[in-house]
């Protein structure tokens, strides 16, 4: 029976014939599968640093567009012109009855202080961005000040 | 006692470690090398297996192609031809995994195997004819431990069986061979 096996094993692993060599032109398709591959390979590589690419620009973009949007909300309130809005509606209330209470007075004051730092910061030629929160503190202390007038008894002529 | 045949099937031999460290850097000279050393002995594994030139020949596509991907990290610590006769004799059983061959049966019908193509009794003795009469399992369990040396343990973990089950199918297929080619001898 060993012997027969091993008769076996030497049929079966005999040297090969023609018939057990594989075509001839099967490496160059192996070599063509292979430049294939890698050309798709490269080809997702670049899809895909493209896609990134898109990604982040568009993610600049929107980041960008959303800062803009915030500041220009910050910005768009002009306290300037509504500072003096708030101005000629206190010129257009009666004089009050009694004496300004003392935090009234204390309003004007600053008022007063920040009107001279407008002017400074005018003459010295600064920029909007250090003038605009100076505007935003009086538009903040008319408001105030209007607030506190609109609720003082007021003398009236008979 | 296991017999590897190592030097007619081609695995045993070498590649010169200048051809591997092209081979690893990429060149594709070098794989022509390497092909033209081990791209007969991947076919007839594959062809003894599978049983067929076509299926054989896209084994060993599939198997240059992964040998060309992984290369890189064939670091030497076993022959490289074993390393690619492993990587064959995998690519061979996964493709009869994925034709379903491989599923649960009885030892008697994983041997037996009607081939369309069954040769008459009379003709001489052809070694693709006798190994297309046995089952893909049968046929592949044969060709890996009769001439490439695999173990019954190694055949067991490739095939997810018991090393008795690689056993029963070996005995079995050997004598179903014997007799065949017995009967060949005698009708001529």
């Amino acid at each position: 029976m060993n012997e027969e096996i091993s008769s076996l094993r030497d049929m079966i692993g005999g040297a090969p014939t023609v018939a057990d060599l594989p075509s001839p032109d099967l490496w160059s398709r192996i070599a063509v599968a292979h430049a294939q591959r890698v050309r798709r390979r490269r080809n997702v590589r670049i899809a895909g640093a493209a896609l990134v690419s898109v990604f982040g620009i568009c993610a600049l973009l929107m980041l960008s567009s959303w800062h803009g949007l915030t500041q220009d909300a910050t910005a768009s309130v002009d306290w300037q012109a509504r500072a003096q809005a708030l101005e000629l509606q206190l010129d257009g209330l009666p004089m009050p009855y009694l004496s300004q209470s003392p935090s009234a007075m204390r309003t004007v004051s600053e008022i007063s202080r920040i009107d001279s730092s407008l002017q400074a910061a005018y003459d010295g030629g600064a920029s909007r961005d250090s003038i605009l929160p100076l505007w935003k503190r009086r538009s903040q202390l008319l408001s105030a000040l209007l607030a506190e007038r609109l609720q003082q008894p007021v003398m009236t002529d008979i | 006692m296991n017999r590897a045949y190592q030097s007619t099937t081609g695995f045993a031999q070498e590649i010169e470690a200048m051809v591997l460290a092209r081979a690893q850097r990429g060149d594709m000279q070098a794989f022509s090398r390497i092909y033209e050393r081990f791209g007969s002995v991947c076919f007839q594994l594959a062809l003894r297996i599978l049983g067929q030139r076509q299926q054989a020949e896209d084994i060993v596509q599939e198997v240059f192609l992964k040998m060309i991907d992984t290369i890189g990290s064939y670091r030497g610590d076993a022959p490289f031809g074993a390393w690619l006769k492993r990587m064959t004799a995998n690519a061979c059983i996964d493709q009869l995994r994925r034709q379903r061959h491989l599923g649960e049966a009885n030892a008697d019908e994983l041997v037996a195997h009607t081939a369309s193509s069954d040769p008459d009794a009379s003709s001489a003795i052809d070694v693709a004819s006798l190994l297309a009469r046995l089952s893909p399992r049968a046929r592949a369990i044969v060709t890996l431990h009769e001439l490439e040396g695999y173990t019954h343990a190694e055949l067991a973990s490739l095939f997810g069986q018991s090393e008795s089950y690689s056993k029963s199918i070996l005995a079995r297929a050997l004598k179903r061979l014997n007799a065949r080619a017995d009967a060949s001898r005698v009708n001529s």
